[in-house]
């Protein structure tokens, strides 16, 4: 074959080289003894709750949001109910705006909703990773039933917006609470025939929590079976202001005995 | 003294004589070995190096389009097991002469394959093995990470199948990454997969050498990992290895992947035909090497194969 036309043809056969797409296996379910995802209070995760997967794009941006959420609220009032009533309201306040943050398309570039394709078992959403399902899971030797997201999402990496060699991040919002981590080898690989997986098993390092994997959360290390990883609610501060009038009595209070002990020495 | 040294002379003579018979029968047995193949942490392309030994080998008194008949075997249960087959039939002779064709089901004296075999010939030979299979070549590995490491088939409909490591904790060693059943692969002559590791390590490959050619297919729209499958260091030019034979020229490519852990291309060589492998952007005919273990990434437009040389063959 004249190789002029063999050029004009090999385009074909490059562009079929490259249609194929590469595999993310997702496994968070602590199979195999790895940790588990949980709350702040150790309970399972609900079915149902999206695991976010994909690229933060200004990671000192993505610092200063967890600095401030990890800083938490103050809640005040004049009394101890009413400062834990407004902290609750600013608590609340805050996962919002974090959470806005966090989803926002300026900030979070999702690598599972730009996917080919999401195969999950159990409870699943079009276009979106979950916690899936629960399983037994043996916990420093107590079983328990916990929710687990897991199963694998079909990706042609060199069409991933923040394009390949990025990190990923993997992080969910339980409504309250928030986890976010990733790991070092958690980067989209350059070649679409190329496999990757995001697990947990990835979140330790010689039997403990490598902090800085783990931006918002909380590493539980047990001797044996698995290792929770707890997502972060932020901390509120009470601080009890008294009433102006109140403090005006007291006031008047203290010129009185100040006045009393005058007239006693006169 | 003399007496002895003829006596001597006499016993060499009678060994001679009495081996001379012996040389001029033919006397084979199949060639055994191991190797240990290591990974780099990442994506890396591998293949079992070795198949199983055969537990039939002869030829077909009778044949239809799936079955083969051997009036005087004896065939235990050769069934697929567990959703996979267990055994193969491989096609040693005439014009399917390397074809593997998964077992279906079978009685004392014939075997049903999945595939065609109406032009094997009226009487072909054919060997029948038990596969290879994902578990064989993992059993009891230390360098995988549980729940971590993958190992990735690419089928013939553009799909793969994932198996994760789950080591002690599965009878196979492997899991399903959706349901976490535990889950084994059957490893066909000539394909490769990909391993996904997060650290280095190694595998083990055992069996008999093949000692006839495989018939590798190749699919369109799929990924094809393909190998020559020879356990010694024998590196050949991509060019005389037989794989360009049926594919179509001007579409038809092969890509070589890096072996650092990325898996990226390491080049893409396009079949022009009577030009051979050129490269797919200088067009310069290519003198790129295959080693002799070494995966390749065919793309090819329309179904076709790739006949691989074994690495010996019987005299």
């Amino acid at each position: 074959m004249n190789k002029s036309i063999i050029a004009i043809l090999a385009g074909v056969g490059l562009v079929a080289s490259q249609v194929h797409a590469g595999t993310i296996t997702i496994s968070a379910t602590g199979v195999t003894s790895s940790p588990i995802f949980v709350t702040s209070t150790l309970g399972s995760i609900s079915v149902g709750t999206e695991l976010r997967i994909g690229t933060f794009l200004n990671t000192s941006a993505l610092t200063s949001t967890i600095n401030t959420y990890k800083a938490g609220v103050t809640g005040t009032g004049l009394t101890l109910a009413d400062a834990q009533a407004d902290g609750a309201t600013k608590k609340s306040l805050l996962y919002n705006q974090t959470l806005s943050w966090l989803e926002s398309a300026s900030n979070f570039t999702s690598i599972v909703s730009g996917a080919n394709s999401i195969s999950q078992l159990g409870t699943t959403a079009s276009g979106k990773f979950l916690f899936n399902n629960t399983a037994s899971r043996t916990v420093n030797g107590v079983a328990g039933t916990y929710a687990g997201a897991n199963g694998t999402i079909d990706v042609t990496y060199t069409a991933y917006g923040p394009g390949t060699g990025s990190q990923l991040w993997a992080w969910f919002a339980t409504g309250t609470e928030i986890a976010i981590v990733t790991d070092v080898s958690w980067l989209v690989p350059g070649s679409n025939t190329a496999g990757l997986t995001v697990g947990t098993a990835q979140l330790v390092s010689t039997g403990s929590g490598n902090a800085s994997e783990l931006l918002l959360a909380t590493y539980t290390d047990y001797a044996s079976g698995s290792d929770l990883i707890s997502s972060v609610a932020a901390p509120v501060t009470l601080e009890v202001v008294p009433e102006p009038s109140t403090g005006a009595l007291m006031l008047i209070g203290g010129v009185g005995l100040v006045a009393l002990r005058r007239l006693r020495k006169v | 003294m003399k007496i002895a040294q003829s006596k001597l002379m006499y016993l060499i003579a009678l060994l001679v004589i009495t081996a001379l018979p012996l040389c001029a029968q033919t006397v084979s047995t199949p060639i055994v070995g191991f190797n240990k193949p290591s990974f780099p942490a990442g994506n890396s392309a591998h293949t079992a190096t070795f198949v199983k030994a055969n537990v039939f080998q002869g030829s077909a008194a009778s044949r239809t389009a799936t079955t083969l008949t051997v009036s005087s075997a004896s065939f235990g249960s050769l069934a697929p097991s567990g959703g996979l087959p267990t055994h193969y039939v491989k096609i040693t002779s005439g014009p399917m002469e390397g074809y593997v064709l998964d077992i279906l089901s079978n009685t004392s004296t014939s075997v049903t394959v999945d595939g065609n075999l109406s032009t094997a010939g009226a009487t072909p030979s054919f060997v029948i093995r038990p596969h290879v299979k994902a578990s064989d070549l993992f059993a009891g590995n230390t360098s995988l990470s549980p729940g971590s490491d993958t190992l990735t088939l690419f089928n013939d409909n553009g799909t793969s199948t994932i198996l994760l490591w789950a080591g002690s904790d599965s009878p196979t060693g492997w899991i399903d990454p959706l349901s976490e059943a535990t889950q084994d692969a059957v490893l066909y002559p000539g394909q490769g997969f990909l391993l996904t590791s997060q650290s280095s390590g190694n595998f083990t490959s055992s069996g008999i050498v093949e000692t006839s050619p495989v018939v590798v297919p190749l699919y369109p729209g799929a990924v094809n990992l393909v190998t020559r499958a020879n356990p010694s260091v024998d590196p050949k030019s991509l060019q005389s290895i037989n794989l360009g034979q049926n594919m179509e020229p001007g579409s038809d490519t092969v890509e070589f992947f890096a072996t650092d852990g990325s898996l990226a291309s390491a080049g893409v060589y396009l079949w022009a035909g009577t030009d051979g492998f050129i490269d797919a952007l200088s067009e310069v005919t290519t003198t790129a090497t295959v080693g002799s273990s070494q995966v390749l990434n065919v793309t090819v437009l329309q179904p076709t194969t790739w006949k691989a040389s074994p690495p010996i063959t019987n005299p």
